[in-house]
């Protein structure tokens, strides 16, 4: 109970403080609030895809066959599922520097573990973890965001802090696989290292997060920012009004939104294939090293940040805020490059240039299926519930996709043996035509049941 | 609270002291890739197309010193297949320095998902084997040598590369 008490948030305090102290404690708190969230949620990205990098090692040492990896995978995304579920509960009762640092702790944890793990059970087991560990991170970086930054300045806050996915999937794509591509073009550490250093680096985070993210503005005996910027909403919270419950369960009522969180699901089918099985396709069919494979899918992942705001510009200037127009648009983006990725030339620049459109595209019909749309079609006050039931869909989707990518390409697996008097050998072969049928297929239904809302308009 | 801060210090630190004393393996394993290229022309070299009607052509080339003395001498001491595939016959053929055995087999429909290949087994003379296989979805390229566990892939080409 102790430890409850522990994480919980602090009672408001009475304000005690000069306004000048105020105005200082505030910009203090402010500054470290955004810096230290973006920072170490970027860093604790490491933590969440070092699995991604060392697929290849780990086939490669017949350490886990691919079916095996795909199950690893998919525990994750049904853990950060959850998380996504249960932490953002959690978060809003939480002092979040601890709350948060307890999770990259935890985390780095499930990391360790991991490099020292070679049973398919307990990479399983710490892995679901991990991804439940993993979702502390977005909920109390955005209550932080909500306690420290008023209604009219949070947008651009958020924003900031949105970056911290692609330095985090930079960090893991060019970091970590440095680390462990051979030389000269990275270290050549073995693939337990490839867990390890994520782990270090998100103790370093959880020690940062834990040292400088602070509670609540009124737990530390300041106003609330709303108060001490003078920026109060014009609308009445949703917590005040009693049917906030019923207005949420109206949600599953509404077709629009099972359809929109179809489509998000398997659109996150197509996402996670690329972030899981795309730098492993690259190495075993394409021939690129372990390196420019994570290269690659580092470029689709930086492109994304542009894909979001091109997305959020082109739908209200082009089309008048209607979403489905930008969505077809977007979703041709994403969808017609992997046609070039898959069955195109094995031209460098020409796969670096489809990932980097296919990227782009993704990023935007993804903030519009899990963001922009389902908010449009949503009852405004429930908005944050349409989100999270699209948001459990489409990470079961991603970690289906996990275990479905990883038994297919087991199921085309040749093994060549190589008996000696000291042990035998094993190297395998897969063949990726049947899951890339899966991938793009996924992708092609996205957009179909996308495109069906077409008619849909936005309501108050 | 100083008392907890203090104390996942000292774990932060005994985790990273304790990672960093197991080092990666720095062993002949680890680092032949990068230095195989200096004897590539004193060892054998196995090359195996597997093609989806079922048909494999293999060539195994072996350094003329190695194929005075060597115990191949048969396609099954070089890739044993499933009883269902029938192998040909292998012909010998010397090419400068090496002699080349090759050999074809088909496996018709059923094709096999094991492949085993015994050079390191009955041939004691030979510690390692460079193999390029291609199958109609992949191609590798690696060194399997009978002191290591595992197979060596990312051979490097000359000295520009390591």
């Amino acid at each position: 109970m102790q430890w409850f008490r522990f994480f919980a948030t602090g009672a408001d305090q009475p304000i005690s403080a000069s306004s000048a102290d105020i105005e200082s404690q505030f910009h203090r708190h402010r500054r470290d609030v955004i810096v230290f969230i973006t920072l170490c949620y970027g860093l604790g990205y490491v933590c969440r895809l070092a699995l991604n990098v060392v697929k290849k090692p780990l086939m490669d040492a017949g350490i886990f066959t691919p079916e095996q990896l795909g199950i690893i995978g998919s525990t994750l995304l049904y853990g950060y599922a959850l998380g996504k579920f249960t932490n953002g509960f959690l978060a809003d009762h939480a002092h979040v520097g601890r709350f948060f640092a307890a999770g990259l702790l935890l985390s780095a944890c499930a990391n360790l573990g991991m490099g020292l793990s070679e049973l398919l059970w307990l990479s399983a087991l710490l892995w679901g973890l991990n991804g439940w560990f993993q979702g502390f991170g977005a909920p109390s970086s955005v209550v932080a965001l909500a306690h420290w930054y008023s209604n009219s300045e949070r947008g651009r806050y958020y924003g900031i802090w949105s970056t911290a996915h692609s330095i985090g999937e930079g960090l893991t794509y060019l970091g970590v696989a440095w680390l462990i591509a051979a030389p000269p073009k990275g270290l050549g550490l073995d693939w337990h290292w490839g867990f390890w250093v994520p782990a270090v680096i998100c103790i370093g985070a959880g020690l940062l997060v834990w040292r400088f993210l602070p509670d609540r503005p009124q737990a530390l005996g300041l106003p609330s920012v709303a108060d001490w910027r003078g920026d109060h909403s014009a609308v009445a919270s949703a917590a005040a009004n009693g049917s906030v419950w019923k207005t949420q369960l109206r949600i599953l009522a509404i077709p629009s939104i099972w359809i929109l969180a179809l489509a998000s699901s398997s659109m996150y089918v197509t996402r996670y294939a690329i972030n899981s099985w795309g730098n492993v396709y690259l190495q075993e069919i394409r021939g690129f090293d372990l390196f420019d494979a994570n290269l690659f899918i580092f470029l689709n992942t930086a492109a994304g940040i542009l894909g979001c705001v091109a997305y959020g510009f082109a739908s209200d200037k082009w089309f008048s805020a209607r979403r489905p127009p930008a969505n077809l648009l977007f979703g041709l983006m994403e969808l017609l490059p992997l046609f070039v990725i898959f069955w195109g030339p094995n031209e460098p620049l020409l796969l670096a240039a489809a990932l980097v459109v296919y990227g782009f595209g993704l990023s935007g019909i993804l903030a519009s299926l899990g963001g922009l749309f389902a908010i449009d079609i949503a009852p405004k006050r429930v908005a944050g519930a349409a989100m999270g039931f699209i948001g459990i869909f489409s990470y079961v989707g991603a970690g289906l996709q996990d275990y479905i990518s990883g038994r297919l390409i087991s199921a085309s697996e040749i093994a060549m043996h190589f008996p000696s008097a000291n042990g035998n050998t094993v190297v395998y072969f897969y063949d990726y035509s049947v899951p890339i049928v899966f991938w793009v297929g996924a992708s092609v239904v996205s957009l179909i049941l996308a495109t069906s809302l077409w008619r849909v308009r936005a309501t108050d | 609270m100083r008392r907890i801060e203090r104390r996942l210090w000292v774990v932060a630190l005994v985790i990273v002291l304790s990672a960093c004393g197991r080092q990666a393996d720095e062993g002949f394993c680890a680092t032949h890739g990068q230095s195989h290229w200096q004897h590539r022309d004193q060892q054998p070299s196995l090359v195996v197309g597997y093609e989806q009607s079922g048909r494999l052509a293999v060539a195994l080339a072996l350094p003329t010193s190695e194929s005075n003395h060597s115990s191949v001498v048969s396609a099954a001491d070089i890739l044993a297949l499933p009883a269902h595939c029938k192998a040909g016959e292998l012909k010998p053929e010397t090419q400068g320095e090496q002699t080349l055995l090759r050999f074809d087999a088909d496996c018709g429909e059923e094709l096999p998902a094991q492949l085993s290949v015994p050079l390191l087994q009955n041939a004691p003379e030979l510690d390692e084997v460079e193999v390029s296989m291609t199958t109609p979805a992949v191609h590798k390229h690696f060194v399997v040598h009978r002191d290591c566990e595992r197979a060596i892939f990312n051979l490097a080409e000359g000295p520009a590369d390591g």
